[in-house]
């Protein structure tokens, strides 16, 4: 177990959530397996998936963690909110009920997930003619809660991977400055979860 | 496949008493499966006697095809719960739930290839749901529900070309048919998925911990390493939802998810799902440590790394559709010892809600038949408990987020820490302190026994030994 081939630099917990059928798994599935298939199957509970990918040189390794939408598994998802460095809240431009629950979303975040987590919002379905919440009123909600903001199609394959891609390097940059500030926090280079986080060193400490 | 019985093996069952199953024993071993499956159907297809039929449908190979297992659940069903008024079409008034029901149904049956038939299945899905919520409104839907419906679905509606045609058919055996399905649909839900239908997921999330219960009961050294003293068995929750239905989807005849849900009906018990669950973490034993080991320095938290590790081997036990077959054979076999292990929990901690199926409709060899009315009187019951439970659980969690937020920020901790500091000093020199006043009068020693000890070390060893 002691430093056997590990093939990557870094972990990165993510999170997606937001309302039912917003296209949460459909995002997901197309980042992973570049695929979209518009009757893809409904999440139940919770879904975990894994990607390496690359960022500024360093290979990191995303665990990424798929929710269910519906009210009731708000007790079951939100255990695993915890550790999160990273979660993204999707809501669908053709739908004013999933954009306006995005505070509610948000709250939830802040009652569960670590302080420093790194959010994203993203407004998704962009392909579609019958949308109903402006890019400037998503861009306008990003800003009143302090967000970066990407619209994004799963269907179309548009801002898929930026979405991924800015959050990991956000986290990235994240780490890299808690690195320079803290300067017992230098192992190797190599960057692990453990010691990113200061609630996480204690989650582990048992 | 032999390395996956083994470590099962070596704890108390052997292959041997696993291949013995009392109908086949008279069958010689040369006979091949499907001569088997041929036989066992003929025998199925002559049979008139219920009891016949629910010993039939719980052995190997279930009812074997659609055409017969749409018969047998009709009538093994029909002696579980009496049901009154049976159509019953003039209820209007949509049920709250009816958008997320929309939107499964969407995304429901993405395994059948043909788009009209996958259409139509869709239609009549979104029918059969939407008419059961409006009859019964006080039920509330779960994502997870559609999975199990689908499944009902394509007992009726596995052949494409007949679906197809179906149009041209006399709109009255159209009809006819639609209300067995319903029937079927209606009956199971009644009596067997109460405990998912309240405004809230805490009797399924009960439900999850026998899990845990039996795999302590059973390998106590793996409920260690899973560590399940510490964490909730989340990982279950669409497994035990769906009946299985979620993860192994329906794709053909011999797909082994009819042979659970036969297995289900024919024993009238909810408690199958939780013991297959078990008996594939107790036989994935060794690949499921194995794989715990090696994740163990990539998760955060012990929920993440159990819940991602049991995730991985689920799915590749999934694709290899054989094992779940072995699965099956344990769980039949040990089915009365696993529920009597759990009846001690069921009664002594009562986990669960007394009005539960497993407590009562779907306890298993069950010889009653229910009517309309006990059904609605135990939802009642189970309505008025869950309400009861989830103000508990509410009042839970806002006290746990605002524990979590001072353990988290150190800020808020150590103002905190300054002001219960500040509390002391000024109630310390404020002699005319409410506190302090109250503290005096009531004179009690375990209020502040280190304040006491401080004062009068004597009395407080005295009071103490008294
Ligand atoms: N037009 C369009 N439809 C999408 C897109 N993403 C998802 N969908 C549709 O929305 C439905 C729900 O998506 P899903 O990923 O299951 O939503 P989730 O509940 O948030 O996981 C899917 O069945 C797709 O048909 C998109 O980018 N464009
Ligand atoms: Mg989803």
């Amino acid at each position: 177990m002691s430093g056997n081939g590990k093939n990557y630099d870094s972990i990165m917990k993510i999170l997606l959530i937001g309302d039912s059928g917003v296209g949460k798994s459909c995002l997901l599935v197309r980042f992973v397996e570049d695929k979209f298939s518009p009757s893809f199957i409904t999440t139940i509970g919770i879904d975990f998936k894994i990607k390496t990918v690359d960022i500024n040189g360093k290979k990191v390794k995303l665990q990424l963690w798929d929710t269910a939408g519906q009210e009731r598994f708000r007790t079951i998802t939100t255990a695993y909110y915890r550790g999160a460095m990273g979660i993204i809240l999707v809501y669908d431009v053709t739908d004013e009920r999933t954009f306006t629950n995005i505070k509610q979303w948000f709250k939830t975040v802040n009652d569960h997930a670590n302080d420093d987590a790194q959010l994203l919002l993203v407004g998704n379905k962009s392909d579609m003619d019958t949308r109903l919440v402006t890019y400037e009123q998503g861009e306008a909600l990003a800003k009143e809660l302090g967000l970066p903001f990407v619209e994004s199609s799963a269907k179309d394959d548009q801002n898929v991977n930026e979405i991924f891609f800015t959050l990991a390097r956000l986290i990235q940059d994240k780490i890299d400055s808690n690195k320079l500030s803290d300067a017992k926090n230098t192992n190797d280079g190599n960057v692990n979860i453990k010691s990113s986080s200061s609630s996480m060193s204690k989650a582990n400490c048992c | 496949m032999g390395s996956t019985s083994d470590s099962y093996s070596s704890s108390q069952e052997t292959l041997a008493t696993l291949e013995s199953n009392t109908i086949y024993d008279f069958i010689p071993s040369y006979i091949n499966l499907g001569f088997q499956k041929e036989l066992k159907l003929k025998i199925i297809r002559d049979t008139t006697n219920p009891v016949v039929l629910e010993i039939l449908g719980s052995e190997k190979f279930g009812f074997i095809e659609n055409k017969v297992r749409s018969k047998c659940w009709h009538c093994l069903l029909s002696r579980q719960l009496r049901l009154e008024n049976s159509r019953n079409n003039d209820v209007l008034i949509d049920h709250p739930d009816e958008n997320q029901i929309n939107l499964d149904v969407k995304r429901s049956f993405s395994f059948v290839e043909n788009t009209k038939h996958r259409d139509f299945l869709k239609d009549l899905l979104s029918r059969i749901i939407i008419g059961i919520f409006r009859k019964h409104p006080k039920l509330r839907y779960y994502q997870g529900y559609h999975d199990i419906v689908s499944l009902f679905i394509l007992v009726w509606h596995s052949n494409e070309e007949v679906d197809l045609s179906l149009s041209t058919m006399i709109l009255s055996a159209v009809d006819a048919q639609f209300d067995t399905v319903f029937e079927c649909v209606e009956i199971f839900t009644l009596v067997y998925l109460r405990d998912f239908m309240m405004n809230s997921l805490d009797f399924p999330i009960d439900q999850l911990k026998l899990i845990s219960h039996l795999i302590k009961e059973k390998d106590p050294d793996l409920y260690h390493s899973m560590k399940l003293d510490k964490i909730s068995p989340f990982f279950a929750i669409s497994s035990i939802l769906t009946f299985f239905s979620h993860d192994l989807k329906p794709t053909n005849e011999n797909s082994i998810i009819w042979e659970i849900f036969d297995l289900i009906i024919s024993k009238n018990s909810s408690f199958i799902p939780i013991l297959i669950f078990t008996n594939f973490i107790l036989m994935q034993k060794q690949k499921l440590i194995d794989q715990i080991n090696l994740n163990t320095e990539n998760f955060d938290n012990e929920t993440d790394l159990i819940h991602a590790s049991i995730q991985q081997i689920l799915l590749t036990s999934i694709s290899n559709e054989n094992f779940f077959f072995k699965i099956m054979t344990i769980t039949r076999l040990n089915y009365n010892r696993d529920v009597k292990l759990l009846s001690k929990v069921l009664f002594d901690s009562r986990i669960i809600n007394c009005g539960s199926p497993l407590l009562t409709t779907a306890k298993g060899n069950n010889k009653t038949l229910f009517d309309t009315k006990d059904i609605d009187n135990l939802i009642d019951k189970q309505i008025k408990i869950n309400g009861t439970r989830k103000n508990i659980r509410q009042t839970n969690t806002r006290f746990n987020i605002v524990l979590y937020h001072v353990i988290n920020n150190k800020h808020l901790l150590v103002k905190l820490s300054i002001l219960v500091g500040l509390l002391a000093i000024i109630s310390k020199f404020s002699n005319r302190n409410l506190i302090w006043e109250t503290y005096h009068k009531t004179k009690k020693v375990w209020l502040d026994p280190l304040h006491c000890l401080l004062h009068n070390p004597t009395s407080y060893l005295y009071s103490n030994n008294n």
